[in-house]
């Protein structure tokens, strides 16, 4: 199945996002010839100057989809990392990639470093950033960019805690005033097959939404081990996913996706989260402080309730999709919309896009035609959504999205960001952890 | 009037029974062959939910007098029987050697002159219990949940057949299926009343457990038995041995048991140290057996269910300290949506029904089901509805202590799980205890 191979991909940690074709663009991607540049970007060229922000495996490869994308117009001018080395290895993949400069062009004294290292890309001249660091330093990024009035492709999840959520979505709104681009890389949004069913499921051919599912099971990611010469932080910025405060836990830096589709179809954020979840299989202190597996219930305006969950762990049954359920019919997003009765409503006969590459088609178009994207506060939402779950499970209670969006005070990022000692928060409990 | 019969044998008639007044010229109660016009009961398992279904029965039918108890312990069957005769006078007729205990006291139990046997033991021993009990002819009432593994709920289904072909009544502790207002509620859905159901949710999230110390004189395995929600082979874990109730309502809604389960938990919050370890000392001198001796069940399990109309519903168990507590049922369809027990909204939020009847509780009216069963000669049977839906919390459970997707064709027909299998069963003796790992999702294999 689609959904299946699609896991298997995700599992690799650089591979998932190679496979794709540069020919699947989207309708975007073409708008380029002949179309007046705005002036809020480029002065002098027509050109977007890019960087890069956060050079792992999704930096590396979103710079590729940028590129794939806009195979003209568009040039990587500068890179930043946290690691010289990572930085060193994802230079020498695009460099490899991409030979000719007016696509890829970063000498070394574009070339950033260090805590820094996202301020000094933001200001090398730059028109646009693609952001992929660990999520628990988006909303600073993200911040730094709009302030510096540049446009913006951030990965999913875009926080890891409400403060962060809170931050993203004050920037977002500093975007539009701006006029500055916002897209976000929950891909789902810029592929036809999905952009086409929920345009059916909103057009109300399923009826009312009563009921929805979404999942991401799947079996382990990459462990990096701790090394002797690492700080503390440095061994938990490397090794990101296991740690909440980096990664927001699985439930938000993977399961987000499917969060993301099912808000989409509701047209909105839950209004509750009740969850459980744990760590029945992870117990290697390689693997930080988060869970293995979630179990969500989201209760919808409409009081539609519905199941998300998802877990991490090996020789464990895998599923990754998403349902969403009607008074009329529904849909597991395969491309193909049902009755009750089990008939075919609707089939999608549209092209396979490539999303990871149409999102940056989407963006550089909308920069280009003056009417910037802006998907700061949506993504902000679902990744809400996603930490919502996750605060549920972890003190065992039920909670308002609203009040997690406007009272909570869980804010996990250290405020002094420096290698050094970090500790390392324990493992959350249900009525151990206090609810925030 | 005064020709009917209980169990198939001459008894008394419902009139009679109700009034609660011998009837004149009637003929005896052959399987008691002592002229009695009561319903005769007898206990297996004398702990707080035993007493208490006795004391539901005592509720249903004036006449219904207890004969007989047994208990693995002495000293608990001892204590019921005290109560009984302090609380029911001379509708206790339990005498010294109508107390029986040790493993085996159930077959001692069954082989009294009874109407009907009520049992309450942990869930693994139902299917032995059960067994025994129609073998010898006895109609039963039996709580739920019970089995703890798939090989227990394919017995309690193969008794239910023997129960029916020798007209014997068996009905069980779901109290729901016998509540005036869930009755009522879940009539209304089988009509129509919120279309065809395409989703749903049921709970069984509460606080916590009780955890029994050593009492004096036990063995490990009859201390593990004392103590015996916190092992998996003895309770089925909390998802079954709780949860099943709201799992069987949903059952209950779409008329049979899922067709697959995809679950996922974990044992996170659940703290015994201390108990754990006091227990350790006191059975063995040192504490080397804390760890084991707190348990082996998980904390949580959150499935879903998927029916074979397609609906897909989520079904969650937990114990958690501090937590969002939350046990009900919620069953959804295509015009509206239902809390299963009183009230029908549409999708506007109107509410479209609501129950005005007087409340049963139901756990009255399962024992006047079952009395009623006998003496119209009309049984009724649960066995295979209660097998079905033990089975779906048990498939549950399998799903999250392996990690893996269950199909019930698999679960019904295929699973070998089980824990206590015939031979042990028989040999079961004060002395050791049996242990298991705590489930690993990945690792513990399905089978």
């Amino acid at each position: 199945m689609a959904n299946e191979s699609k896991v298997k991909r995700h599992v690799g940690q650089q591979s998932r996002r190679d496979f794709l074709k540069t020919s699947a663009l989207s309708a975007g991607a073409v708008v380029l010839a002949g179309a007046s540049l705005p002036s809020a970007y480029a002065a002098g060229s027509d050109t977007i100057k890019v960087g890069v922000i956060g050079c792992g495996g999704r930096g590396t490869g979103a710079a590729k989809d940028c590129l794939k994308a806009n195979p003209a117009g568009v040039q990587i001018w500068a890179m930043g990392d946290l690691f010289k080395d990572r930085l060193g290895r994802s230079h020498a993949g695009l460099s490899k990639n991409f030979t000719d400069k007016t696509q890829f062009d970063v000498p070394g004294d574009r070339q950033f470093t260090g805590w820094d290292s996202y301020k000094q890309v933001i200001a090398s001249g730059v028109d646009m950033i693609i952001t992929a660091t660990p999520p628990g330093f988006r909303p600073m990024v993200l911040k730094a960019a709009i302030d510096a009035g540049k446009h913006v492709f951030m990965e999913k999840p875009v926080a890891t805690d409400p403060a962060g959520i809170r931050s993203i979505i004050e920037s977002s709104s500093n975007a539009e005033a701006k006029k500055l681009a916002i897209v976000a890389g929950t891909q789902r949004r810029h592929q036809g097959r999905y952009v086409e069913t929920i345009k059916r499921i909103h057009d109300g051919m399923i009826g009312e939404l009563v009921s929805g599912q979404c999942y991401w099971n799947q079996g382990l990611l990459w462990v990096h081990k701790r090394k002797p010469e690492y700080s503390d932080m440095e061994w938990q910025v490397r090794n990101w996913l296991y740690f909440t405060w980096l990664s927001g836990d699985h439930i938000c830096e993977q399961h987000v996706h499917n969060i993301d589709v099912v808000n989409w179809a509701f047209d909105s954020m839950p209004s509750l989260a009740y969850g459980m979840g744990g760590r029945a299989a992870r117990k290697s202190p390689d693997c930080g402080n988060i869970y293995d597996h979630f179990c969500i219930e989201f209760e919808y305006a409409n009081k539609a309730r519905t199941i998300s969950m998802c877990r991490q762990t090996d020789k464990a049954s895998h599923r990754v999709g998403e349902r969403v359920v009607g008074t009329k019919g529904y849909t597991d997003f395969r491309g193909r919309i049902f009755d009750h009765k089990g008939n075919e409503l609707w089939k999608y006969e549209g092209p396979n896009t490539n999303p990871y590459v149409a999102e940056h088609a989407d963006l550089v178009a909308s920069i280009r035609s003056g009417k910037p994207l802006n998907e700061g506060k949506r993504v902000a939402e679902s990744t809400l959504t996603a930490i919502a779950g996750r605060m549920s499970a972890y003190t065992g209670r039920a909670m308002k999205l609203d009040w997690a969006l406007k009272s909570s005070k869980l804010d996990l990022v250290p405020k002094k960001l420096a290698f050094g000692p970090l500790e390392v928060r324990p493992v959350s409990k249900p009525g151990k952890t206090q609810l925030v | 009037m005064g020709n009917q019969n209980i169990n198939g044998t001459k008894g008394i008639t419902k009139a009679s029974a109700l009034a609660g007044m011998a009837v004149a010229g009637a003929s005896v109660n052959m399987a008691s062959g002592q002229g009695t016009d009561r319903v005769r009961i007898g206990l297996i398992g004398c702990g707080g939910r035993g007493t208490g279904a006795v004391g539901d029965a005592m509720k249903a039918d004036p006449t219904v007098t207890i004969y007989g108890v047994a208990d693995l312990f002495e000293s608990q069957a001892k204590r019921a029987a005290g109560r009984f005769a302090q609380r029911y006078k001379d509708r206790c007729k339990i005498k010294p050697d109508t107390i029986f205990s040790g493993f085996d006291a159930y077959r001692k139990l069954a082989a009294m002159d009874l109407d009907y046997i009520v049992m309450a033991t942990p869930p693994v021993f139902r299917p032995y219990h059960l067994r025994a009990c129609i073998e010898a002819g006895k109609s039963v009432f039996m709580e739920k949940p019970v089995a703890v593994d798939p090989a227990g709920a394919r017995s309690v289904i193969e008794s239910g057949r023997l129960a029916a072909e020798k007209g014997l009544c068996i009905t069980c502790g779901t109290q729901r299926r016998h509540a005036s207002n869930y009755m009522s509620t879940i009539e209304q859905i089988h009509q129509g009343a919120i279309g065809e159901l395409v989703g749903g949710q049921c709970y069984w999230n509460g606080g916590g457990i009780w955890y029994r110390g050593v009492e004096e004189g036990q063995t490990e395995l009859e201390w593990q038995c004392h103590n015996w929600y916190h092992w998996n082979w003895l309770s089925g874990d909390q998802l079954v041995e709780q949860h099943v109730h709201n799992i069987d309502v949903l059952n209950w809604c779409f008329g049979g048991p899922p067709a697959k389960l995809l679950g996922m938990g974990g044992r996170l919050t659940r703290d015994y140290s201390q108990q754990a370890r006091a227990a350790a000392i006191k059975l063995n001198g040192d504490d080397k057996k804390t760890d084991l001796y707190q348990g082996d069940i998980f904390c949580h399990v959150g499935t879903e269910m998927t029916y074979p109309n397609g609906a897909r519903v989520l079904s969650m168990g937990r114990h958690a300290p501090k937590s969002t507590g939350r046990v009900n049922e919620r069953i959804v369809g295509t015009k509206g949506y239902s809390n299963c027990c009183n009230s029908i909204v549409d999708w506007k939020g109107e509410k479209i029904w609501s129950f005005e009847g007087r409340h049963t509780g139901g756990r009255t009216e399962e024992h006047q089901v079952l009395i009623e069963g006998m003496k119209n000669k009309k049984p009724v049977n649960e066995a295979r509805r209660i097998a079905e839906s033990t089975l779906t919390a048990i498939g549950c459970r399998m799903s999250a202590y392996t990690g893996r997707e269950i199909s019930w064709d698999w679960l019904l027909n295929s699973s070998k799980l089980e824990y206590l299998p015939p031979e042990l069963e028989k040999q079961l003796k004060p002395g050791p205890g049996i242990f298991h790992e705590v489930a690993v999702p990945g690792q513990t294999k399905l089978i």
